[in-house]
Parts: C-alpha cells; sequence; structure tokens
C-alpha cells in the first residue's frame, strides 16, 4: 500500500503535493473538511478531478484531524492505493431519520461480497438516524463484519453538513454520485491481503444507579424509574446542573438493553424544561438500562489510547497504516484546549508507519468490541486502522 | 520514583521528561495549572460521587419503606382473602355434614332427599338455580325431580329434556367428572342448550356434575347462575362434587331401603311360618299326650291287677305300643325344636352322680326284664357337682342307655363318667355307654347319627322305634360343645362315646361305685301330697300310681283355687300341679302359694304338664315350681322325680 496525507490550509495553500499520478481503481482518497467548503466547487472538486477513478469518500466536520492536529476550515487528504486489495463504493440519499435504515439496507447490498473485510461509513449528520443507518447495513451484511465511520459535522452549528463518495451512481455534478446533503456513502475493503482494524471507546466515568427507561420516543427521554428525566439528571448534578444546557456535554447516559450487553453513549444535545424532558444525540429505548456519566479530562485522554490499542492485531508488520480517527464533537467541546492530547495518546500507540486522519463528528460508528454488532456511539474516539499485507 | 502515568503524560506534553526542570516561567505555571485542573477535576468527582452515593441511599430508604408498606399492606390484604377463603370452605363444610347426616340414611321418600340436596348447594355456593335430573329408564329423556330456586326458596319438578335433542351435551356427560362453563352460552359444552334452555331462563354460567351410582352415570346435579358470568372456583367444584356424591348415596339409600323392605317381609313371612308350626307342634303333641297319658298310667295300673294270660299279653301289648308312640311324639318334637333352633340351653349347677342314677332308674325296669346287668363307674377326678343342662344330658344317657338295653339281649349295659379338668374350672365331661349286644355292622356307622334312618328296615321292625334317637344325641352333643362317636363291632356290641364341655362346682364326688340298680327299691315315703287336675281320668292316673309306689292316697283338688283352699286347711309337703286348668290355673297358683306362705310353710310344687315345650318349663320355674313332669310320665319317672323331694321335706317336717 502507498500512503501519503496532506492538508489544505484556509489559505489555499497545500502542505503536501498529492499524487495524482496514484489514481485508480484500487485507491482511496479520504477527504475531511469544513462544513463552509462547497463541496460542488473548489477544492473538494478538484478532488474528484484529479482521482477520476479512484474512490473518493469524504465530508465535513466539526474539526479536522491530521495526525496529532486539530484544525477548522481546512481540508485533510489522505491517498492510498492498494496493491492487492478491492474497494467498492456507494452511496443512498436519506432525506429523514424514518428512511435510515432502508438507506442501509441500500448500502448494505451493494458492498455484501466476496472477501468483504470491513465498512467505512460517512453519513449526513442532521437528517440521518445513525443507529437505524448502521442496523440496515448490518441487516445486508454476514455477521462480524465490521462497519466503522461516523455522521458529518457542522462545526458547532448543527446546520447543514456534506458528504460526497459512491462510485457506482452516476456522474451527475461536480460530486460524483448525487447532492452533497441528506446522503450516506460507504466504502468496502475486500481482498485477503487486507486489514482491518477498529476500537471505539469513552472513557467516561459512571455513577449513580442504574435506572430503567420508562418513557421515551426516538431521540426524546421523557422519564425513568415512572420519574421525569430531567428533575432525576438535575438532582445528581447538584451545583454543577446551574450550567445547563451547556454543561450537559460533561455528564452523558450510558445505556445498555435490559438483558445486559455492552454500555453505549448517548450526549445531551438540549433539555426541555416545560417537558422535564431531555434530548440525546441517538436512540434511547424504551425499556433499555440508562445510567449517568461523567467527564474526566484524563480519562477521556486515556480511553483515546485504549482505543489505539484494541486496533493493534489488525496492523500488518513493517506495512504503512492508514488511522481514521473520527471522535465525538462532545469530547471536543469538554476536553477543549486540550483535546490534542488524546490525539497524541492515539499516536503514541500506533506503529511509526502510520498516517492519521479524522475528524470531530456528530456520531460514531463502530464495533463496541471486535466482532460485535455494529452500534452508533457518542463521546468516544473511534479508530479504524488499514493496512495490507506483503504479496 | 517514576511519576504517575497520567503526570508523565503532562510532563512529557510539557517536554519536561527524564526529570528535566522546567526551562521557562511559562512551563512552569503550565506544570501548575495542570496539576491544579487534576486536582479540581478529583474534587468535582468526589463531589458527584458522594451526592450519588447519598441521593442513592435516600432513594433506597425510601424504596425500602415502599416495599416494607407494600408488603404489609399486601399481606394484610392475603391473609383477608384467605380468612374469606376459609370462612367459604368452613360453610361448605358445615353444610355438607348437614346434608350428608340426611342423605347417608336408608330412607322411602328420595324427593325430599334431593330437596334438601339442592337447597343446600344453592344456599351455600348462592346460585340461583340447582336441580338434580335423573335419566329415565330407557335413557331417552332426563326428568327434573327437583329444582330449587334461591330468589323466593321455592321447590318444583317435572321439566324433561329429551337426550336426542341436545346430543353433544348428553354426550359430554358420561365422561366428564365436572361440566364447568363460565360462559355457558358460549362454551362448547353447553352451547347446544343456549336457545331452548339457557336463553330462556337467563342463565349465564352452569356447572353440571354427573350423578354416578357403581359407575352408571344415573342423572345430573345442575348449578345455573343468572346474571353477570360467574367463574367457578375449585372449591365450589369439589363443593359440587361432594352434593352430587350425595346425591348418588341417597340414591343407594333409597334402594337400599326398598330392598331392606323386601328382606323384613320375607323375614316376617318365614318367622310366622316357624311361629305356627311350632305352635302346631306344641299343640298336637299337648293333645296326643293327654290321652297317651290316660292309656300309659291305666295299662301299668291294669298290669299290677290280677289278670288272665291272654289279657295280660295284650295289655302288654297296649302299653308297649302306647310308650312307642310317647317315644315318638318326644322325639319328633324335640328333633323339630332342635332344627328349628328354638331349643335353648340352661346352664345350672347340678349333682352327675344323681343324674347318672336318674338315667338308670329309668331303663333299670327293661334291663331287669331282659336279665341284664347295669353298671355304672364314676372316674376319681369327677367333681360331684358340675355346670351344664341336666335335663338334656339325661336326655342324652336315657337315649343312648335305652338303645343299649334295646339291642342286648344278654350281658351288661355299662356307664362310665369321666372328667378331662382344662383350665380352671372348666373341663370336658367324657361319658360312654357300652353294651354287650347286637353292634352295628361296619356300614352302618357312617349314617348311624342321621336322621329318621336306622341299621336296616328289618331292624325297625324287630326293634321299633322312630330313627330319630340318635340323631337327637348328636345334634344335643354339638349345642353342648361337644360331640359323640361310635365304635362297634357286629355281634358283639357297641360303645358310644360323648364329650362335652362343662365347669366344675364344688367338691370332688364320693369315691367310685359301682351299683347295682337292678335290686333297688323304693323306702316307704311319708310324704304328704297334694294332686291338682282337673281331668278326672288324669286324676284317677296319678292317684294310684302314688298308691302303686307306696305312697298315701294324695289330696286332690281340681284347681288352683281349690287348692290353695285345701292348703289352707291342711299342711302339704308336696303339690302335683297340673298347668292348664278352669279358673285358676297351675301357675297362677303357684304365685299365690308362693305369697301366701312362709318358707318354712310352703310346699314344694311340681309341674304336671302334657306341654313339653321350653317356654312352659320357663314359665314353671320362674312361678316358685321346683320340677317339673311331662305327661304322660311313667312310673319310674313320677318315683325319681319325688325321691328329689323326700329328704327336703322330712328335714323341713317338724
Amino acid at each position: 500500500m502507498h500512503l501519503q496525507v496532506s492538508c489544505r490550509h484556509p489559505d489555499g495553500a497545500w502542505t503536501t503535493p498529492l499524487s495524482p499520478e496514484w489514481d485508480s481503481a484500487a485507491t482511496l482518497v479520504l477527504a475531511f473538511g469544513a462544513s463552509g467548503l462547497s463541496p460542488e466547487m473548489g477544492a473538494v472538486r478538484e478532488l474528484a478531478e484529479r482521482f477520476p477513478t479512484s474512490h473518493v469518500l469524504g465530508c465535513s466536520t466539526a474539526g479536522e484531524i491530521l495526525n496529532t492536529s486539530v484544525l477548522d476550515g481546512s481540508l485533510v487528504v489522505a491517498v492510498a492505493r492498494f496493491d492487492s486489495a478491492r474497494l467498492h463504493s456507494t452511496s443512498a440519499p436519506v432525506s429523514s431519520a424514518a428512511d435510515s435504515r432502508s438507506a442501509g439496507q441500500a448500502l448494505g447490498a451493494q458492498l455484501a461480497g466476496d472477501d468483504l473485510r470491513g465498512v467505512l461509513v460517512l453519513a449526513d449528520g442532521i437528517q440521518v438516524n445513525g443507529s437505524e443507518l448502521v442496523r440496515g447495513i448490518s441487516e445486508k451484511l454476514p455477521r462480524g463484519i465490521p462497519i466503522t465511520g461516523g455522521l458529518a459535522g457542522d462545526g458547532r452549528d448543527f446546520r447543514k453538513t456534506w458528504v460526497i463518495g459512491g462510485n457506482n451512481s452516476p456522474p451527475a455534478g461536480p460530486s460524483r454520485g448525487g447532492p452533497p446533503h441528506g446522503r450516506a456513502a460507504a466504502l468496502g475493503f475486500y481482498g485477503k491481503a487486507l486489514r482491518f482494524g477498529h476500537g471505539s471507546k469513552g472513557g467516561w466515568d459512571i455513577f449513580g444507579p442504574e435506572r430503567l427507561v420508562t418513557r421515551s420516543q426516538g431521540h426524546v427521554l421523557y422519564e425513568l424509574d415512572g420519574r421525569p428525566a430531567l428533575a432525576l439528571y438535575k438532582e445528581y448534578l447538584g451545583h454543577r446542573a446551574s450550567g445547563l444546557p451547556a454543561t450537559a456535554l460533561l455528564f452523558p447516559l450510558a445505556l445498555r438493553s435490559e438483558g445486559g450487553g455492552p454500555q453505549i453513549v448517548r450526549t445531551v444535545t438540549g433539555v426541555d424544561e416545560d417537558l422535564q424532558s431531555m434530548t440525546f444525540a441517538g436512540d434511547i429505548p424504551q425499556g433499555s438500562v440508562a445510567q449517568l456519566m461523567k467527564a474526566n479530562f484524563d480519562r477521556l485522554i486515556d480511553g483515546a489510547g485504549d482505543a489505539a490499542l484494541q486496533t493493534a492485531s489488525q496492523w500488518e508488520e513493517g506495512a504503512p497504516v492508514l488511522a481514521i480517527a473520527i471522535s465525538c464533537f462532545g469530547r471536543r467541546m469538554v476536553l477543549g484546549e486540550r483535546c490534542e492530547e488524546e490525539l497524541e495518546a492515539v499516536r503514541e500507540v500506533l506503529p511509526a508507519a502510520s498516517q492519521m486522519i479524522g475528524f470531530y463528528s456528530y456520531g460514531e460508528i463502530s464495533p463496541y468490541v471486535a466482532g460485535g454488532g455494529c452500534e452508533l456511539h457518542n463521546q468516544t474516539m473511534t479508530l479504524t486502522t488499514i493496512s495490507e499485507a506483503h504479496p | 520514583m517514576r511519576p504517575h502515568r497520567l503526570l508523565d503524560r503532562q510532563l512529557r506534553k510539557l517536554g519536561l521528561t527524564n526529570g528535566a526542570l522546567p526551562t521557562s516561567l511559562d512551563s512552569w505555571n503550565a506544570l501548575l495549572d495542570r496539576i491544579s485542573t487534576t486536582y479540581a477535576e478529583a474534587d468535582e468527582d468526589r463531589y458527584l460521587l458522594e451526592r450519588s452515593l447519598s441521593i442513592s441511599s435516600r432513594e433506597m430508604r425510601e424504596l425500602s419503606q415502599t416495599l416494607q408498606s407494600n408488603l404489609e399492606k399486601r399481606v394484610a390484604e392475603r391473609t383477608e382473602e384467605l380468612e374469606r377463603a376459609r370462612r367459604r370452605l368452613k360453610s361448605q363444610e358445615r353444610a355438607l355434614v348437614d346434608l350428608a347426616r340426611v342423605a347417608s340414611l336408608p330412607s322411602d321418600n328420595l324427593e325430599s332427599e334431593l330437596r334438601h340436596l339442592t337447597a343446600g348447594s344453592a344456599q351455600t355456593l348462592v346460585v340461583e338455580r340447582v336441580s338434580l335430573w335423573l335419566f329415565n329408564a330407557e335413557r331417552t329423556a332426563i326428568v327434573c325431580w327437583d329444582l330449587y330456586e334461591l330468589t323466593g326458596g321455592q321447590h318444583s319438578a317435572g321439566a324433561t329434556l329429551e337426550t336426542a335433542s341436545f346430543p353433544t351435551y348428553f354426550a359430554g356427560i358420561p365422561g366428564s367428572d365436572v361440566i364447568a362453563a363460565d360462559d355457558a352460552q358460549a362454551d362448547p359444552q353447553t352451547r347446544e342448550l343456549t336457545d331452548s334452555y339457557l336463553k330462556p331462563l337467563s342463565i349465564t354460567s352452569k356447572m353440571d356434575i354427573p350423578i354416578r351410582v357403581r359407575g352408571e352415570t344415573m342423572g345430573i346435579l345442575c348449578h345455573e347462575h343468572t346474571g353477570l358470568r360467574r367463574s367457578w372456583e375449585a372449591d365450589e367444584e369439589s363443593f359440587a362434587l361432594a352434593v352430587a356424591g350425595l346425591a348418588a348415596l341417597a340414591i343407594v339409600g333409597y334402594e337400599r331401603w326398598h330392598a331392606l323392605r323386601e328382606l323384613e317381609k320375607a323375614r316376617a313371612a318365614a318367622e310366622s311360618a316357624t311361629r305356627a308350626k311350632s305352635h302346631f307342634l306344641a299343640s298336637i303333641s299337648h293333645e296326643i299326650r293327654t290321652p297317651l297319658n290316660a292309656i300309659i298310667g291305666m295299662s301299668e295300673l291294669l298290669q299290677r291287677t290280677p289278670l288272665l294270660d291272654p289279657q295280660r299279653e295284650y295289655l302288654g301289648t297296649i302299653h308297649t305300643a302306647s310308650e312307642i308312640l310317647l317315644a315318638l311324639v318326644n322325639e319328633t318334637l324335640d328333633f323339630s325344636k332342635i332344627e328349628a333352633g328354638k331349643l335353648d340351653l340352661e346352664s345350672t349347677p347340678f349333682d352327675l352322680q344323681k343324674c347318672l342314677e336318674q338315667a338308670l332308674n329309668l331303663v333299670a325296669p327293661k334291663a331287669k326284664a331282659k336279665g341284664l346287668e347295669l353298671r355304672c363307674t364314676l372316674g376319681r377326678d369327677m367333681p360331684r357337682r358340675i355346670v351344664a343342662d341336666p335335663t338334656r344330658l339325661r336326655q342324652i344317657l336315657v337315649n343312648l342307655l335305652d338303645n343299649a338295653v334295646k339291642f342286648t339281649a344278654r350281658g351288661h349295659v355299662a356307664v362310665t363318667a369321666e372328667w378331662q379338668a382344662s383350665a380352671g374350672v372348666t373341663g370336658e365331661l367324657h361319658l360312654s355307654v357300652s353294651d354287650t349286644g347286637i353292634g352295628i355292622p361296619a356300614n352302618g356307622l357312617s349314617s348311624i347319627f342321621t336322621a329318621f334312618l336306622q341299621v336296616d328296615t328289618a331292624t325297625t321292625r324287630q326293634y321299633g322305634g322312630t330313627g330319630l334317637g340318635l340323631a337327637i344325641v348328636e345334634r344335643l352333643c354339638e349345642l353342648m360343645g361337644g360331640s359323640v362317636t361310635v365304635e362297634s363291632e357286629e355281634g358283639r356290641g357297641s360303645t358310644f362315646r360323648v364329650r362335652i364341655r362343662a365347669a366344675t362346682a364344688g367338691e370332688v364326688a364320693s369315691p367310685p361305685a359301682e351299683t347295682d340298680h337292678s335290686s333297688r327299691l323304693p323306702a316307704v315315703p311319708p310324704l304328704r301330697i297334694l294332686l291338682v287336675e282337673d281331668n278326672p281320668v288324669n286324676q284317677l292316673v296319678v292317684v294310684r300310681m302314688l298308691e302303686s309306689l307306696g305312697y298315701a292316697s294324695p289330696l286332690v283338688a281340681a284347681d288352683g283355687e281349690e287348692a290353695l283352699e285345701v292348703l289352707h286347711g291342711e299342711r302339704c309337703d308336696l303339690v302335683l300341679m297340673d298347668l292348664h286348668m278352669p279358673r285358676m290355673d297351675g301357675i297362677e297358683a303357684s304365685l299365690r302359694i308362693r305369697d301366701v306362705f312362709t318358707e318354712e310353710e310352703r310346699p314344694a310344687i311340681i309341674a304336671l304338664t302334657a306341654d313339653a315345650i321350653e317356654e312352659s318349663r320357663i314359665a314353671c320355674r320362674d312361678a316358685g315350681m321346683a320340677g317339673f313332669l311331662t305327661k304322660p310320665f311313667r312310673l319310674e319317672e313320677l318315683q325319681a322325680c319325688l325321691e328329689q323331694f323326700e329328704g327336703a321335706a322330712v328335714t323341713k317336717r317338724p
């Protein structure tokens, strides 16, 4: 595998010139850019023109990641040309949370095939219900195929995101595969030589007792153990509740299904004093069990390193590794200036021949542990590593 | 010491690896800043954890209190529920006990029994309609024997359902213990009844119990609820099952009552027939004995007068024939009494030696006439007095001795008596009667005790007899808890051995003696005797008998009243009292004598009657009579009887 990364600063300068001669059907061009960039013109469009046969995939962010740097307003790009692995990309429109599952099924159906090693998914961060999308894709793939990725971001604004990619769609416009908003794109990696690693970790501390979700609808939680959710939440936060809703980021909710299973994390995106309800960046199924969480800088940073460690079994020794870091926008808010430290914690673990790009997202997609069912997470560092065995 | 992993990272971030000192104020401040932040975070963490802990504790406390109070409430509710169930079961139990009391007796009034059951079940289970139906004989229809309606408390009956009209319902009855339908109009078991039965009567729930007798379904007990549908409880089903069981019992009781009535009728008829036979035998024997008495008595007396030889011969024949006739009558009567189970044995103490002597005395004249020797041997340990029935024992001995004398032409007849003691006073009396007579052929031994059978018809012709004597002996021995056996050799003689269960009563008998009865003669008795007898012929017979025995002529009275008059004027030692007399009979007279005279003045009374039946004997004893002679009696019997009283009378005499 040949690998190069580069970054185009807001002033238009590239840190490293791109290598369009690598353009091929086995070339992946991965791009994460500011939501302010237009996917239909300028630098983003240029990528598609310079790599016409490659699989160009990308989305808008709430912060771009290039190795240990966090950037805003830039476009970070990784170009990887595979020696023997095969690629297949596709996309589907998603106009609402309701059709997320069927869009996922459409993507999954396109990608299913021999030697599929893993799937990378990027989707609209505003209009898509990530949980349903992942469910749809999983339904069409054999069990155990890992699906990783994330939901596109829009800085701190939550207004509009874009997604590009999907070679199978007809070239109708500057970004191949249809309009960039309300869209999900997926890329399948195939071949025996391909190594697809993934790790995902929150690093949040749980506290307080587990409580049953007694009333909820979609992303909105109304009652825990028959009591108004917001009142209960505030009671536990004490004086820390005075900063709501801004401080809500520091106190996500851990969820698991009643029968057991791994805990996943849901970030609070809003509260409603009148209804005493809370809105989350993800489903809160009624009947599941919830528990409060709190942030601790050191532990969050440790968590990122742990996510990197989970991928270690899939690194091809001595070969370059493409690490795709998708971290939660919530973590960036919590860590603030110290968010580069979580990237450093990851980078310290990865082998020297690695290059890391990624973005702060509105939701991360990953199996919680290797081989498990794929889930949409919040508040995690989700790391995907791609490498190729020597022929 | 290596710094903490997290501090180590902070230091590396600031470029302070390997224990390097901060190179500038800025980096020093940055380090302090980071350390300070970590402390602040630790504080926050602790704040949240402590807060969550205290809230959780409070919630747990509250939860525990809620649980406790819920639990208490639930326990109270459950207790109340159980109490209600207990009361209900108790009332069901009481009702069942009441109903069972009525249903389990044999009764002729089945309708009334069934009414008890329907009303009892309706009231206990609070069911509007409880009805009891029984199949007709052809099982083509089921008929309502009783319907009780709770509202109004009315009973009615008579409705009929054709089984052919409701095939599913009736087909289900034999295989079910309970047909319980909470929604009777929809339930497949009872749905068929909806239009013609359930709807018109507003029945919503139904619980029917088949009534089975000896495995056969006789009918059904129906519980029919009106109004809102009702769910039948298990205890209600059990109760209804028990009531259906009681209904089956009532039906069985009814059948049993009928069977008992039939049995009672048959028994009454049999008893009346037996009574009639008994009465006939008693009266006929009385009627026969009275003239026989005259014949025997007169022929005996006549024999003592001077007669021509042919006259004496004819008279002998008359006398023998009449004695045979008497024996026949007596034996027939005895045997029929034994066969009818009417023979009651006495159990009194008596002198065995005397009993033997009396029996020997009766056969002594015949033996003497044939030139036979009579011997009697008593065993060494023989008690003087034993407890048994002396009359019947004597009868056994007389029968055996009579036979022995009858079938022996020369030689002797010997009696032995031995006592075989067992536990305490009880023991066995062993008697044997042996002779040197003709004996019994081997082929006749097995049937010798069979009634109406003699060894052969030639025997009958030669020796006479009824063929009942040995049968009676055997039956009496058995009644007395013993047996009789025989050993015999044809031409050499026979030995009959009798074993009878008895008890001792007092001292051992006097030393054994071999007595020669053949030469025994009566002493001259100085007794003063009153004869009470209404029949002039019998009067004459007895008077002559007494005279011939050497007694002074007795005083004579024709009835009880006359006897009392005589006794008031003259003191007597002994009264011979006929029982059946005009004006005052013998029993009444005896009672008067007992009442009027002191023990010193009172004469002994001997009953004379043609009534040979046991009842008369008992009546006599109860009236204070000391002896009993059955007419016709022979001289020897009268003599034996009088001798018993001689000694007593002499000592009493001043």
